[in-house]
């Protein structure tokens, strides 16, 4: 029967048993996900997508490759751009989310411009030079008219930018056309003069009447052998060398002067030329932007998916924790329940195997039951009665069995008195007294039932009798034994009907004594000699006595009835009781002489019972009744039915604990449900809260403090931050623009092929001037850098920002100051520091500062802020509404040389920055 | 054992008595009787530990259907009397209580009176209603004078019904308030009646009275609740109340007997003293008599006589056998036979 394997059958019959811990589960996390799902509202979102096509780089000829940087930009340098602020805060207005006058830093139009941002994306299709905008909103008209429009945006932009890079070449162009054009007249006047004033008219021929003369000369010398006419020949020669020589002098020069002005015209021909080029490109529309596929009216929420994810993820994982709890349920009923292991502690025989009471509760439609499934007394009371109410259920078998051996076993006496007993409470004894009873009873048998279990009185509310006089009063001699007895008619008088007493046979043939008043000697009475003679008077009145003994650990009754009984049974319940607590039991019986006749094995799980080899063993006795009513079928396997209805009830007794498997199963389950539960709640929580609200109050506060900062005139000399800020400020910072010499005649060039960075006109626009807001005030000082962020996350709370600044005080160590603010006067810090109401704070003359930049932009500034934070410095901002730009500063110090401590640092971290007077 | 001219004197004496009426001598009769059965009884009774059966004499029918008769006749008289406003006489009626007393005879003539057809005439209702209430009085161990009392208060229980109109008790319809009022004015006039037989009869009259009375303070006419309602009232009443509902009536149709004892037990269960309802279901038993029954065999049964310790398994006689044949009478006795049981109860013998 059991081997100790369970093969694949058993867990899925454990699982099929427990359904309804899978079923409650999975409903459970359905639930769950569901009450998630409409929590978070789950509004539909509708994707639109834009495709366009763009180049990867736009070409403009080697010259300009050598001249210029890569004219166009990267895919992913446009996706960049395409997020961009300027290009989304353009689709915001195109869209009329804010009005079209509002200004680059108006804070509406960037809180616009970052909700905007979230719902958009842009990704490069692989492979191509198609970019996919993706917006995705609850409006699907929405999300199409933003795609479209952002494609738009960029591809004007795009336009612009186009038209704006070849207008400054063709500006170049023409300018060094200018130089080239200049340089060319130069040289070629030089060379025509040089000509001019050397008569150079052909040096060829030039050249040739001297070598000519040369050889007159020469051959005269050879011929005239006249001394003195020599001298002079030779002095002639000399001259004509000396010609030679000049002539090959200028003409070397002639050769340079000519070359110069050959290329120069070469120069100004080229330069001629690829303005005409520049000039066509200008003309023609740009290659950079084509829409491919403009963004259609979506009408299939894309989310809508995910909700069915969720709530299937749901019910699977609900499915999988019910089928794993089922699997632990069952292998600890089951492993407990083995009767093998009962062999292993003690010798004396089982006797019966009892089911669990789930097996026998899930009877349908039982007679008798009808209706009353709903009053949980009827429903313990149909348990306690099993073998009356459902005499065919597998219990009820079992308890016949039962009865059959003890009857076999008992032949010889006359009068049969049993006691059952268990090792402690809740093993369910008082059940099996009260089926052993009802089935002797059914048998003819005249069969009395004897509640000695004096201080857990279970029968008056089992069989729903009056109380009234019972054993304690017939061992105090208060009430005759006759008078104590109670019958199926004062059942009647109580909630078992007529109905119910019809649907079994042999209930009047059972007699009941209760327990009677309680008694707080009761214990004694049962030890009384007067128990002795009223077992022997109902011995003469009736065939078997049953005796309901209290549990053999906590008092000695069980002992004193086993010894006046005939058949001692003890009743153990694994889930109950320990099998420490049975073999204590058992030895304590042995120990004073009694012989326990058989042991009861009760709530074990109706698996094992059906598989009980021990009905094999049994000398089989089919019940006298069963084959008078010629029913030949087999007793109905209620383990096998469908559960239709649970009761947990299977001990009446009041007392009865929880069993303790099952106990420890919940107490381990609660609390994993409840942490579970719990974790959901926390992850869900913050998915909902962190991304909307955490970043929208930093901007807000971000905002405030530019506008408290006042008026503030900046000047830029080298905006040049990290390579990644120039990268992410791709439309702001200005492209390296070629050379522009007001003095052309100053500088001589060779083929130009390098470009230095200089400011531009524009960028001097930005000019800070010094000196402009020397004040700020200060709040207190820390020792160290994390109280002092500390500091600063108050006062943030509090809607004042903050900045630390670290200053060396050489003997009194490092200390950081934080201040506030930057005022151009006294008196507007004295206002502010009215306002800000902050104990001991106080105005300082702050003259010093690192300045870092000036930015135009909301959102460029923000991101060097935070780069700059990221470095672990604390940087601010002073705002100018004379050019609306920001200047972005480091640290306030009374002393220059502070200042330049933290320039220092700044420029160590790759922070281009100057000491200015702030 | 009980001769047959025993009953004939009885009857012969009754009837002189009744010719010269002499209340005085009466009354002597019925102290020496009551003194002398007394005595002789409680030997009888005392050891009640064997209690064996009562040894079930031998009783002839004819025994029977002559008390039977003689009740019915009494009754029948006293309907008359009282209609025509003559006094009661309640000295023949008692002789025919002590006759049945003294010779154990409540209970085979109750199982008799059973058997007969259920009639909604008065005086067959009163005679079911004195045998009822006999049979739970030796069930409640009356002595001989407690039996000859219930059985004379049980006598004069309805005498009131005889005044009220013949229209009224004949009526299917639902009763006006006004005929409501004179119905359940018939405990007064019963009460009225009985004490013009003197001051020796009070308690007659006062039982009378309260026989409509319930424990839970339902009844009428005084709305008495408990321990204020004589016990012989309570016994009457359930008695009154069970014959009433095993029979039809104008308004409605006779109830099933084992419904009627299932109700009195359940529902009526507060409306008498739980001693009394208990030795009622003891007397009565579970499945009454002449109840038909259905065996686990198939055997369609009636049920003849009542075992009290085991009150499912009476002693049954077959009406039809198992494949429907109709076997001779055959008497069983379920309770020496345990593997026969009812399996089914299935109505009054009537539609048999």
């Amino acid at each position: 029967m059991t081997e100790g394997s369970l093969n694949l059958k058993k867990y899925l019959q454990m699982i099929e048993k427990r359904k309804k811990i899978v079923i409650f589960t999975t409903a459970v996390f359905l639930f769950l996900s569901a009450v998630c799902v409409l929590w978070k509202g789950w509004p539909a979102l509708y994707s639109a997508v834009c495709s366009i096509r763009v180049e990867k780089e736009i070409s403009y000829g080697s010259f300009f490759d050598r001249a210029l940087p890569k004219f166009g930009d990267s895919i992913e340098t446009r996706e960049l751009i395409i997020t961009g602020y300027d290009l989304i805060a353009e689709t915001a207005k195109k869209l009329s989310l804010v009005p079209p006058s509002a200004d680059k830093d108006n804070p509406e139009l960037a809180l616009t411009v970052f909700e905007l941002r979230k719902k958009i994306s842009v990704k490069r299709k692989k492979d191509t030079d198609i970019l996919n905008i993706t917006v995705t909103d609850t409006d699907p008209g929405f999300a199409q008219k933003a795609a479209n429009m952002l494609a738009e945006a960029y591809s004007s932009y795009c336009e612009r930018q186009h038209e704006k890079q070849l207008d400054e070449v063709i500006k170049y162009i023409e300018d060094e056309l200018k130089t080239a054009g200049k340089k060319f007249t130069d040289s070629e006047d030089e060379f025509n003069q040089f000509s001019q004033a050397n008569k150079l008219l052909s040096m060829e021929q030039q050249s040739g009447n001297l070598l000519l003369r040369e050889k007159e000369v020469e051959d005269k010398i050879r011929d005239d052998s006249d001394k003195g006419r020599l001298q002079k020949l030779k002095e002639d020669l000399n001259e004509v060398h000396e010609q030679i020589n000049s002539l090959m002098k200028k003409k070397f020069r002639y050769d340079s002067l000519k070359r110069t002005a050959e290329s120069d015209r070469n120069m100004v021909s080229f330069l001629e030329k690829k303005k005409q080029e520049a000039m066509i490109r200008k003309a023609e529309k740009p290659e950079g932007v084509e829409v491919v596929e403009a963004a259609a009216l979506p009408s299939v929420p894309i989310n809508r998916s995910h909700v069915l994810v969720i709530l299937i993820t749901g019910v699977i994982s609900g499915f999988i924790l019910g089928i794993f709890i089922a699997l632990i349920a069952g292998i600890n009923g089951r492993s407990v329940n083995i009767p093998e292991e009962i062999g292993k502690i003690t010798d004396i025989k089982i006797l019966g195997i009892i089911p669990e009471a789930d097996s026998y509760g899930t009877v349908p439609g039982i007679t008798g039951l009808k209706g009353k499934i709903n009053d949980p007394d009827a429903a313990a009371r149909f348990i306690s009665m099993v073998s009356h109410y459902a005499p065919k259920s597998l219990a009820a078998e079992k308890f016949r069995q039962l009865k059959s051996s003890i009857q076999l076993t008992e032949k010889d006496t006359q009068a049969k008195t049993i006691a059952v007993t268990s090792s402690s409470r809740g093993e369910g004894k008082s059940m099996v007294s009260v089926n052993l009873a009802l089935n002797f009873a059914q048998a003819g048998i005249r069969t009395l039932l004897v509640g000695s279990d004096l201080r857990n009185p279970v029968f008056a509310k089992i069989f729903d009798l009056e109380d009234g006089p019972g054993l304690t009063d017939i061992l105090l001699g208060s009430c005759p034994w006759k008078d104590a007895v109670k019958t199926v008619t004062d059942m009647v008088m109580g909630k078992i009907r007529m109905e119910d007493v019809m649907i079994s046979p042999g209930l009047d043939s059972l007699d009941i004594i209760l327990s009677g008043t309680l008694q707080t000697n009761s214990a004694d009475l049962i030890h009384s000699s007067k128990f002795r003679d009223f077992i022997d008077d109902v011995k003469k009145e009736y065939e078997v006595i049953i005796f309901d003994s209290s549990p053999v650990l906590i008092t000695a009754d069980a002992a004193i009835l086993g010894r006046y009984s005939d058949t001692l049974l003890l009743v153990y319940n694994a889930e109950a009781a320990s099998k420490d607590m049975l073999k204590r039991a058992i030895s304590q019986l042995e120990h004073v002489g009694i012989n326990i006749k058989g042991l009861i094995l009760n709530k074990v799980s109706p698996d094992v019972v059906s598989e009980d080899s021990l009905s094999d063993s049994l000398p089989e006795k089919p019940d006298e009744s069963e084959r008078m009513n010629g029913q030949k079928e087999k007793p109905i396997d209620f383990a096998a039915e469908p559960a239709s209805f649970t009761l947990d009830i299977t001990d009446p007794e009041p007392a009865a604990p929880v069993p303790e498997v099952k106990k420890n199963i919940f107490k381990i389950l609660i609390p994993v449900i409840l942490i579970l539960l719990i974790v959901f709640l926390i992850i869900w929580k913050k998915e909902m809260l962190f991304p909307s609200k955490g970043v929208l109050s930093e901007q807000v506060t971000e905002n405030k403090t530019i506008e408290k900062s006042g008026p503030v005139k900046t000047e830029i000399k080298e905006v040049k931050l990290k390579e990644e800020i120039t990268e992410a400020e791709n439309t702001e910072v200005p492209q390296p623009k070629p050379v522009v010499e007001e003095t052309p005649d100053n500088i001589k060039k060779e083929p130009v092929n390098t470009v230095e960075a200089v400011e531009t006109t524009e960028a001097e626009k930005f000019e800070y001037q010094e000196g402009r807001y020397p004040y700020s005030i200060y709040l207190g000082s820390f020792k160290t850098i994390q109280r002092a962020q500390k500091a600063v996350d108050i006062y943030s709370r509090k809607g004042l920002f903050s900045y630390p600044v670290k200053v060396d005080l050489k003997e009194k160590g490092i200390w950081y100051r934080i201040y506030s603010g930057s005022y151009p006067d006294k008196e507007t810090a004295d206002n502010h520091l009215a306002e800000i109401k902050v104990k001991d704070a106080e105005i300082k003359n702050t003259v010093y500062a690192c300045y870092i930049g000036s930015f135009r932009s909301n959102a460029k500034l923000r991101e060097n802020m935070e780069l700059l934070k990221e470095k672990n410095f604390f940087p601010y901002v002073a705002a100018d509404d004379s050019n609306n730009s920001y200047a972005l500063f480091a640290g306030a110090f009374l002393t220059e040389n502070g200042a330049a401590e933290l320039s220092e640092e700044l420029e160590n971290a790759g922070v281009l920055n100057r000491v200015v007077k702030r | 054992m009980v001769r047959f001219s025993d009953i004939i004197k009885t009857k012969g004496k009754q009837d002189d008595r009744k010719k010269q009426p002499e209340p005085v001598r009466e009354e002597e009769w019925f102290r020496f009787s009551d003194s002398h059965l007394f005595k002789s009884r409680n030997s009888d009774i005392e050891p009640p530990d064997t209690e064996p059966e009562k040894p079930k004499r031998k009783v002839s029918d004819f025994e029977i259907t002559g008390y039977y008769k003689s009740l019915l006749k009494r009754a029948q008289e006293t309907g008359r009397a009282v209609k025509d406003n003559k006094p009661v006489v309640p000295s023949a009626v008692l002789a025919d209580l002590h006759g049945i007393v003294e010779r154990d005879l409540a209970e085979p003539l109750y199982e008799y009176a059973m058997k007969q057809k259920p009639d909604d005439d008065l005086c067959v209702h009163t005679v079911n209603v004195v045998l009822t209430s006999l049979t739970i009085g030796s069930g409640l161990k009356y002595d001989i004078k407690m039996m000859l009392r219930l059985g004379l208060a049980a006598f004069y229980e309805n005498i009131g019904t005889y005044k009220i109109p013949e229209r009224i008790l004949a009526s299917s319809e639902t009763l006006s308030d006004h005929e409501m009022k004179v119905i359940k004015e018939h405990s007064e006039t019963a009460f009225d009646s009985l004490l013009s037989l003197g001051e020796r009869y009070r308690w007659l009259a006062e039982t009378a009275r309260s026989i409509h009375e319930r424990s839970d303070g339902s009844g009428y006419p005084d709305g008495i609740k408990g321990d204020e309602i004589p016990e012989l009232a309570s016994v009457i009443g359930i008695s009154d109340m069970y014959c009433a509902m095993i029979s039809d009536r104008p308004y409605r149709k006779r109830i099933k007997r084992t419904d009627a004892v299932n109700y009195i037990t359940g529902e009526g269960k507060d409306k008498f003293p739980s001693k009394i309802v208990k030795t009622f279901i003891k007397e009565i038993s579970l499945i009454p008599v002449n109840t038909v029954v259905k065996l686990n065999t198939g055997v369609i049964a009636r049920v003849i006589s009542v075992n009290r310790k085991h009150p499912l398994n009476p002693t049954v006689e077959t009406v039809y056998g198992s494949s429907g044949s109709k076997p001779g009478k055959e008497q069983i006795d379920l309770a020496n036979n345990p593997l026969l049981y009812i399996a089914e109860v299935i109505d009054d013998p009537e539609d048999l």
